[in-house]
């Protein structure tokens, strides 16, 4: 019975190709031959793989401790885990280098056979289906490369972090976790490699191949970035990067920390879809086109256009640089890429076939090359596409946002003194800014439309005023209503913006949002300082009171009622009574170091204002026990006092009020010594919420920076303000004395 | 048997393979002969599944072969640049080859090696370029397929193993089912080995006969007639591929047997007449330069 089921299963295995018991050529056996064959690839890898991941791993675990004697045990053993999780985890620049080498030398050696006539035939004659011998190489390749990236793991993991008492089940997990990621994304890079082998055949030819399809979107994004935001003056960059399925299989990888699922779905897309073209070109791939530069000639123009045109841009663009990058050199822009795409195009075809006589080939592309070489040049130069000019009509925007530091700046500063509420998680990148302008679109736009004519009109015909003092810069995010977005960065004369900014102050759903103390997260701050806006010792540390959730709430609330009442146009030319500053103390040292690079174990959540009118929250204060009275003794110790006006704006100033010293106060500021000086330099000056006044709006802008003595026990520290003169003339004459 | 039906190939503008037709049937050698550029080693390729005709098909045993393993199978392929991995000793290669086609004689393909007196494990590289045509030979002996295609395999082997070649052949031929293609220019080879020929010329077959009914319908005769007129008639009258004149003594190829070109030359009187034996090499450049292929117009400036 026995023999008889091994008979039916030999019959079984045998109706592979159609004839019973008929012996088939094995795939497994011609994979270990393969393997074998490429035995020298495998002992590469493996050396590499054992220096950088046990060797290395060991390295990095010692000198973690290296230099923290003073740090208690435990610390230090957390330094050493964190070490070792964040070395054999995914990052560091040696990992993508060793993925790309891995899979160009897997790649190649794989296909190299392709190369030559002679081996060609040979491997083709075999008794086996294309796309089925297709994968012996290509599988060999990857095990050459996995097998001993995770045998060194193993090592690096098990020996190496146990005998340096790092190892932990949920370091292993995590260090598989990483394994499991880096071999996905290595298979994406190798599959990318083998499409550029089986395109070409050619060892170099694969190579450069294999670099084009791993770098073309990155270059080519990166140059579009540069042009757009050299010359287009509405341009915005929403952080090209985050666009991840734009950017090749080598880049990807970069983002899983921030999109782990998207990431790997790419990753996953990129494989499938190179292996599986791979396999197809593979099949209907002539064998007469061994020794040949590709596969298909036909598909030479098209890469040679794809390579030339955005090579002649850049280097266009550089002779452009190099000779002044004015807007009246724009010709040296088209000449220089003219001239470097026709080069590019020799080069291309010389490498294509390596005679002098063949630069000329494929023409017809080549004059497709030199065409697109001016015009694209041409669209960023003169916009030919009217990208500054563009603005939709109102029918065909759902929605619209403005960003958070225009209206801080020119509203928030109404209500907080920072103009953030809690914006430390997002952190400042331009993608989080898109992000928080997605998050923050209002239906009601008209006041943020009339923004945007405004920067449109500024970009198609720049009024006379310029410089930070008369302009303000604001992007502003269009939802279509096709579902589109679009955002736009523009420069506004600051002067024109009231109208906008009142259509907007008294919309609800802009209020909601961009005034939303109510949406502040009450665990984002455990302590409060209450300071008066008069007062120069700020908000001095030992004023500082520790609050419980429900009285965080609650302080929250009052401030959300009360500063959506206001009116903000007229708040923003009061002066407040108070501002209150939000802290978040880090008790514990690790959690802080998350969080921190820095010195200040205390972070300024926001600070809030608060005026006369603020009922609310003003008996919410007074239940808290703030005011807090202030220290009577004087504890300022001096204040630098300097300009934030421009020195030709300060120049006009001192000439007008006699002032011969006043470059110090652009280097370094002046030094107002004990309190005495202090108060006589208050009596010229006043506090101001927003510096944007300038001598072209009759005012000077100065920065006061105060060093205050710490009561009792506290340390010492320092209150900055903004202020404008009041009395220029006795400031002029103080300065003076002083200087 | 391999049927070639109405097959193409172009290679870009150059025409390889015109539609080629030919049967090379079971149980006989047989001997691709043609010109440079005839399209010998563009046929054997197409016959081994490596390239795909444009037109037409070439069927082994029935079936399609280009991507189909099941027909491959049973054809071995010796490339005339044989290749071999690189360090490869023959063992290693046999190694290889018992891989690839399981029914591979790895103990006969020892035997044999040591036979010839080549090194089982020296590597391949350090061979000469004959050494390494007898490990091809070997190789594709005993890999026991059906069909063995040799494309110029003879070309470099010493007449000692090319004698040896032509016995292991005809061996083969008696204990299997075993049917070698050989391409070569080396027509006297061939001449010995070869029990049907196909010519090729410009990409399209001239005929593919068996040899010996080749031989027995195209003479070779050498007479002298008495006067011109006469052999101006007899040149008439007979379907001669190819003549030429040394005094008054005329040589020609004719077709035709044996009997009806004796006939024709003895009703012409002739002073001395005598039939010559015909070689492949002579059948061979008749043939094609009926077709076109003259061996004084090569090189004319």
């Amino acid at each position: 019975m026995v023999m008889n089921f091994i008979d039916r299963f030999k019959s079984i295995r045998g109706t592979d190709q159609g004839r019973p018991g008929e012996r088939k050529i094995s795939f497994a056996r011609l994979l270990l031959w393969d393997i074998k064959e490429r035995s020298w690839l495998l002992a590469l890898i493996l050396v590499v793989a054992l220096v950088v991941y046990p060797a290395g791993s060991l390295m990095v675990i010692q000198l973690a401790a290296s230099g923290r004697g003073e740090m208690p045990g435990e610390m230090l053993l957390k330094v050493r885990k964190s070490a070792a999780i964040s070395y054999l985890g995914l990052t560091g620049g040696y990992y993508y280098f060793f993925i790309l080498a891995a899979a160009l030398l897997a790649g190649i050696s794989g296909y190299v056979y392709l190369e030559k006539q002679d081996r060609s035939d040979f491997f083709l004659s075999l008794p086996m289906r294309r796309e089925r011998y297709f994968f012996v190489p290509c599988l060999s390749g990857w095990l050459i490369v996995i097998c001993p990236y995770l045998v060194s793991l193993l090592l690096a993991v098990f020996p190496v972090c146990a005998s340096q008492g790092v190892f932990s089940g949920a370091l292993a997990a995590g260090v598989f976790r990483a394994a499991a990621f880096n071999i996905l994304a290595f298979s994406a890079v190798y599959s990318l490699v083998l499409l550029a082998m089986v395109l070409s055949g050619r060892m170099l030819i694969g190579t450069l191949l294999s670099v084009f399809l791993l770098f073309y979107g990155v270059c080519l994004g990166g140059l579009n970035e540069l042009l757009c935001s050299f010359f287009y003056k509405t341009w915005y960059s929403e952080n090209y990067g985050e666009n991840i399925f734009w950017f090749s299989a080598l880049t990807v990888p970069s983002y899983f920390d921030r999109a782990p699922l998207k990431t790997v779905a790419v990753l996953l897309i990129y494989t499938g879809l190179a292996l599986w073209l791979a396999v197809f070109i593979y099949r209907k791939r002539p064998a007469e086109t061994a020794e040949n530069s590709l596969t298909f000639p036909g598909t030479a123009p098209f890469l040679k256009t794809a390579v030339a045109i955005p090579v002649g841009v850049a280097g266009g663009f550089l002779l452009w640089i190099l000779v002044g990058q004015s807007e009246g050199l724009m010709g040296w822009f088209l000449f220089g890429s003219a001239a470097c795409a026709f080069i590019a195009n020799g080069v291309f075809e010389f490498v294509m076939a390596p005679d002098i006589r063949n630069i000329a080939r494929h023409w017809i592309s080549g004059l497709v090359v030199l065409l697109g070489s001016v015009l694209i040049p041409a669209v960023f130069c003169f916009d030919l596409l009217g990208y500054d000019t563009w603005l939709p009509d109102k029918s065909r925007i759902e929605a619209m946002a403005v960003s958070e530091d225009f209206a801080a700046m020119e509203l928030a500063n109404c209500d907080t003194l920072n103009g953030h509420y809690d914006r430390e998680a997002e952190g400042g990148s331009v993608s989080q800014e898109s992000l928080w302008l997605r998050k923050n679109l209002v239906e009601d736009f008209d006041g943020i439309y009339e923004l945007a004519e405004l920067g449109v009109r500024e970009a198609a015909e720049p009024s006379d005023a310029a410089g930070e003092e008369t302009m303000c810069s604001v992007r502003i995010l269009y939802k279509m209503k096709g579902g589109g977005m679009r955002i736009r960065g523009y420069q506004i004369p600051l002067e024109e913006t009231g109208e906008a900014l009142g259509k907007m102050s008294s919309t609800v759903d802009f209020r909601n949002k961009y005034y939303p103390f109510g949406q502040m997260d009450p665990e984002r701050y455990n302590r409060i300082a209450l300071s008066r806006w008069e007062d120069p010792l700020g908000e001095y540390a030992e004023n500082k009171i520790t609050l419980d959730a429900e009285q965080r709430l609650k302080l929250l609330e009052a401030l959300d009622a009360d500063s959506r009442r206001i009116d903000l146009l007229e708040a923003r030319e009061s002066s407040p009574l108070y501002v209150i500053s939000f802290y978040f103390d880090y008790d514990d040292y690790e959690e802080y170091t998350k969080v921190h690079q820095g010195f200040d174990l205390m972070d300024v959540v926001s600070e809030a204002y608060v005026y006369e009118n603020y009922e609310n929250t003003r008996a919410c204060l007074e239940e808290l026990g703030l005011p807090a009275k202030a220290d009577a003794a004087c504890r300022v110790k001096g204040a630098w006092c300097w300009s934030e006006s421009s020195q030709e704006a300060l120049a006009a100033f001192a000439e007008r009020y006699g002032l011969s010293d006043y470059e110090k106060l652009l280097d370094g500021g002046i030094f107002f010594s004990g309190g005495t000086e202090v108060e006589a330099l208050l009596e010229t000056v006043e506090r101001v919420k927003r510096r944007n006044g300038g001598s072209e709006a009759g005012t000077m802008d100065f920065g006061l920076y105060f060093q205050i003595k710490g009561a009792g026990e506290s340390e010492d520290y320092e209150t900055n303000w903004a202020v404008k003169l009041s009395d220029p003339e006795n400031f002029a004459k103080l300065v003076e004395e002083i200087a | 048997m391999i049927e070639i039906k109405g097959v193409k190939k172009n290679f870009g503008d150059i025409e390889a393979v015109r539609e080629l037709s030919a049967d090379i049937t079971e149980g006989k050698v047989y001997g691709l002969v043609g010109t440079n550029g005839a399209g010998k080693s563009t046929l054997l390729r197409m016959a081994a599944g490596v390239l795909k005709p444009e037109e037409g098909k070439i069927l082994v045993d029935g079936e399609e072969v280009f991507e189909n393993p099941h027909a491959k199978e049973k054809i071995c392929f010796i490339a005339d640049t044989g290749w071999f991995f690189p360090n490869a000793t023959p063992e290693s290669m046999g190694n290889f080859y018992k891989i690839a086609y399981p029914a591979f004689d790895r103990k006969r393909y020892q035997r044999m090696l040591e036979h010839a007196g080549l090194p089982g494990r020296r590597k391949l590289r350090t061979f000469s370029k004959g050494m390494k045509k007898q490990v091809s030979v070997l190789l594709g002996v005993c890999a026991n397929t059906k069909y063995l295609l040799c494309d110029e395999t003879f070309d470099g082997l010493d007449p000692v193993m090319r004698q040896a070649v032509k016995k292991i052949f005809a061996a083969e031929m008696v204990d299997r089912d075993f049917t070698p293609v050989i391409a070569s220019h080396n027509m006297r080879e061939l001449e010995d080995i070869c029990d049907q020929v196909g010519l090729l010329h410009g990409g399209r077959i001239l005929f593919s006969e068996n040899l010996e009914d080749m031989k027995f319908h195209m003479q070779k005769v050498q007479c002298v007639l008495p006067d011109k007129a006469r052999e101006e008639e007899l040149l008439r009258e007979l379907d001669v591929l190819q003549f030429s004149h040394r005094g008054t003594l005329l040589t020609f190829v004719a077709r035709g047997t044996n009997l009806e070109v004796v006939r024709a030359v003895e009703s012409k009187n002739p002073i001395f007449a005598e039939a010559l034996p015909l070689t492949l090499e002579e059948i061979f450049i008749s043939a094609t330069e009926t077709a076109g292929y003259e061996v004084d117009r090569l090189f004319e400036p």
